[in-house]
């Protein structure tokens, strides 16, 4: 075997599943010598002779800034290999071709496998094989699409003729001008010693001469060439007095011209369509004005579609778990003997209540979930950060920042670590601070419950509430201390990448969806298990042996019940002062979706449902079928239901909205947690009105206390336990004051 | 006075304030969107933009690379008024792709 080909491109354009298509299973994966880069080597045969293929790293140009860069250009000028493909992506030839100009450079013979074609054509753009291998100087170029092995037979015969016939290329690539006269004079003196013509390809050796490659330049040092070294300088200061620009800047320019000729001829872009689009949404979308108000009306569809359009499945699920998983294994656990036994509490009112509880709740994220889905796939997520970006400006904050607080929207762990990002140490502390506020995926179940059981058809407008105030929250928050503690200089201006807009795929939605809604569940197996279990052990342990014995006791005098009835009377002013909220509370410092599996645990507790024995498996199993079918109905419902609620924002507007299954009773439709927080907060409020006005001041409290754990430890690492200390001070003095001001002008307001 | 347009690009970054998408400033520069990103990898080699990714780094959270509350944002990319080469303030990989 002495035919080497060897595959070059850009990262994440296919190659490498290029490579596994030509090579099959007959590959060797190890790294460079001496590096840590993967090298990855195999076989190809065709016909009766076997080509070595080597896939050479991910890179997008052949300077010598980066080891994958200085890897692949030491493999094609120093074992010479036969032909190199340039794996190029079809969808974004601008960067692609950049490198593909500097391989033509390298005056070898160029295979060009325009994969991806699949991607391009579904972005309207034109491409033509006869015109770009033209405008390349007649370079076989091969339309691919890797993941489908489309096109390897063109390719395996693209390369066939090339090792018989090599051809490099008749074109003189990019220079002109003066570039091009000092690359000639260069040349001829490398033509003229041994030594280099022999190991270098002259042009490309001009070329990088002239660029000041300092990496070709050391090399060179080695051997007695002072005169063309000092030749290269020479001629560097003379394009650099004539042009007033650095050579490598002018070179690197003008292969940028050249591949601007090269896609002008021989593709048909759309972007007369594509990008004024998205430039004309954008003028609308991300206006000075009206970009904020749209960003908050498409918060509040989201959370609209998220709360109540996912209601009647949450219920269905609910019903699920309590008339199906719940009854049976109770009955089970009686059939074998163990129906009081604190192995039957351990599963009934640890597992399945605690996991049960935050089970129910797959629905809403679900839903939450695809309405992400569609805007991250549609374009707008990032805009989103765009049009914060003047209110933060506004306020004086780095534009910046809004980037870790969107990231908090999901997680405040990564938008804590995202604060690297800025440069500024002020910065950095003063983002980092605020994305607590930013309300995180795993607060969304507390709300949502919260806002189905006191709000009924209002509770989008609950959580869409909560986001906001935390918004307000931070903004606030920043303005004082970027006024005060976190003095620093302007803010450093900066460039985004924007996606263009486009129809959401469903496929893709559904992907993320699914990725997304499975880390749940697994969350729910691992974390909130472990911490359901614990806290059955809690609730089941007495605080004094004189109370009971294990497992036998009421919950508010266990171990747990205790300990968070010490604490309760500090949330008295708040409307919730009791040992089942305030225990609550303190579990969601470890995870703030343990707050609903938690009370669940406990009210599950004190609410048992009576086990209706007559019912058998089949009947239950028809009562969850229809259920699910009256679930589906009532999602379509909600859905069209959107619109008048929307439409009734604006004032004075009262559109009727569907109701084709209304319900006798309202407390058919509540879960069964919900049913347990209406009575508990009433309770502890003094009447239904105080109860409803104690719940937002919960969410409130919810919303502004202290991150959960993980949150924690990521800022003590980040910033120190000083600095971690004071976030978790603030957090707790402005989430209580909040919620007290919330509970008690509230009053004033609606007793 | 740049001749050049891979100057021009990096006047115009000299010259901006607030953010700015790739789009607006390719339209500004007559370039396509790709062209300026093209362009802007060449900056980011020589060290005079900086490009900053958001990191999804999940420190001591115990669901790591399952978690289901992971947000992605956009590439950002910014003047290096220090001329030091270039390097990704964050690299890490995600550690919902771990």
């Amino acid at each position: 075997m002495n035919k080497t080909i060897a595959l070059a491109g850009n990262p994440n354009v296919g190659k490498s599943t290029l490579f596994n298509a030509l090579t099959g299973s007959h590959q060797h994966v190890g790294n460079w010598p001496g590096k840590t880069v993967e090298k990855k080597d195999g076989q190809l045969w065709i016909g009766e002779q076997e080509i070595r293929v080597v896939d050479l790293p991910g890179t997008y140009s052949l300077t010598a800034y980066s080891i994958e860069e200085i890897i692949t250009r030491d493999f094609i000028v120093n074992e010479k290999p036969t032909a190199v493909i340039a794996v190029v992506n079809a969808a974004n030839l601008d960067r692609n071709l950049y490198l593909v100009t500097q391989l033509i450079e390298l005056d070898i013979p160029v295979i060009v496998a325009l994969n991806m074609t699949d991607v391009a054509r579904r972005r309207g753009l034109a491409i033509s094989l006869k015109g770009l291998s033209e405008r390349l100087g007649g370079l076989p170029v091969v339309e691919t699409v890797g993941n489908r092995s489309e096109g390897l037979e063109d390719l395996k015969e693209a390369i066939e003729l090339v090792i018989k016939y090599p051809h490099t290329g008749n074109v003189q690539t990019s220079f002109s001008g003066i570039v091009q006269e000092e690359i000639e004079s260069l040349k001829v003196m490398i033509e003229g010693q041994e030594q280099l013509k022999e190991n270098y390809r002259p042009g490309w050796l001009a070329t990088k001469l002239l660029e000041n490659d300092l990496d070709v330049i050391k090399k060179l040092e080695t051997l007695e060439v002072e005169g063309l070294l000092e030749s290269a300088r020479a001629a560097r200061e003379r394009i650099e007095t004539q042009t007033g620009e650095d050579p490598e800047i002018l070179i690197a320019d003008q292969r940028y011209q050249f591949v601007d000729k090269v896609i002008d001829s021989a593709v048909e872009h759309p972007r007369e369509t594509t990008i004024t689009r998205s430039e004309r949404i954008d003028k609308v979308v991300t206006h000075k004005i009206w970009g904020l108000p749209i960003f908050l009306l498409l918060m509040w569809l989201v959370f609209q579609f998220t709360s109540n359009v996912s209601a009647p499945f949450l219920d269905w699920v609910d019903v699920f778990i309590n008339e199906l998983i719940l009854k049976w294994t109770v009955r089970i656990l009686g059939l074998a003997g163990l129906g009081n036994s604190w192995i039957s509490s351990l599963i009934t009112d640890g597992v399945i209540a605690g996991v049960g509880g935050v089970l129910v709740f797959v629905p809403v994220l679900l839903f939450l979930y695809l309405a992400l889905g569609v805007m991250e796939d549609s374009g707008y997520m990032a805009r989103a950060a765009f049009v914060m970006d003047r209110v933060m400006r506004w306020m004086g904050l780095h534009g910046k920042s809004f980037l870790p607080m969107i990231i908090g929207f999901g997680c405040t762990v990564p938008a804590v670590y995202a604060t690297r990002t800025l440069e500024n140490e002020k910065d950095r502390k003063l983002t980092a601070f605020l994305a607590t506020f930013m309300s995180c995926g795993a607060r969304l179940p507390v709300y949502v419950v919260f806002g189905a059981a006191f709000f009924g058809a209002s509770s989008g407008t609950l959580v869409f509430a909560m986001y906001f105030l935390g918004i307000v929250v931070a903004l606030i928050t920043g303005f004082v201390m970027k006024n005060t503690v976190y003095k620093s200089k302007p803010p450093v201006p900066f460039v985004m990448e924007l996606p263009p807009y486009r129809i959401p795929r469903p496929r893709d939605v559904w992907n993320q969806m699914w990725e997304r809604t499975h880390g749940f569940l697994v969350k729910s197996g691992t974390v909130i298990l472990g911490v359901s279990v614990a806290l059955w052990l809690l609730m089941a342990i007495p605080a004094h042996q004189d109370l009971g014995p294990f497992n036998e006791i009421q919950a508010g005098d266990s171990l747990f019940g205790r300990i968070s009835g010490l604490l309760a009377p500090v949330f008295k002013p708040a409307g919730f002062g009791s040992w089942q909220t305030t225990g609550s509370l303190m579990t969601g410092i470890l995870a703030k979706e343990v707050i609903v599996s938690t009370m669940s645990q406990i009210y599950a507790g004190e609410s048992l449902p009576v086990v209706d024995t007559t019912a058998s498996f089949q009947e239950d199993l028809v009562l969850v079928g229809t259920g699910f079918g009256r679930a589906a109905f009532l999602t379509v419902q909600e859905t069209i239901n959107i619109i008048p609620r929307t439409i009734n924002l604006i004032p004075f507007v009262d559109l009727g909205e569907l109701d084709f299954l209304p319900t006798e009773g309202q407390e058919l439709d509540y879960t069964r947690l919900e049913g347990s927080l209406i009575k508990a907060f009433e309770k502890t409020a003094g009447s239904p009105r105080a109860g409803a006005i104690a719940a937002v001041a919960f969410n409130v409290f919810v919303l502004l206390y202290i991150p959960c754990v993980a949150a924690v430890t990521a800022m003590k690492q980040e910033f120190g336990r000083r600095w971690m200390w004071a976030q978790i001070t603030y957090t707790l003095v402005i989430a209580w004051t909040a919620s007290v001001v919330v509970f008690q002008v509230g009053k004033l307001f609606f007793l | 006075m740049a001749t050049t347009t891979l100057s021009k690009l990096l006047e115009k970054f000299e010259e901006i304030s607030g953010a700015l998408s790739i789009q607006a400033l390719a339209s500004e520069l007559e370039l396509r969107p790709a062209q300026v990103e093209s362009m802007v990898d060449f900056w980011i080699n020589k060290g005079r933009i900086r490009v900053s990714t958001n990191p999804s780094e999940c420190g001591s959270c115990s669901v790591q690379g399952d978690c289901p509350f992971i947000l992605e944002m956009p590439r950002t990319f910014e003047l290096v008024n220090d001329h030091a080469h270039n390097q990704e303030l964050v690299s890490r990989i995600p550690c919902n792709q771990k």
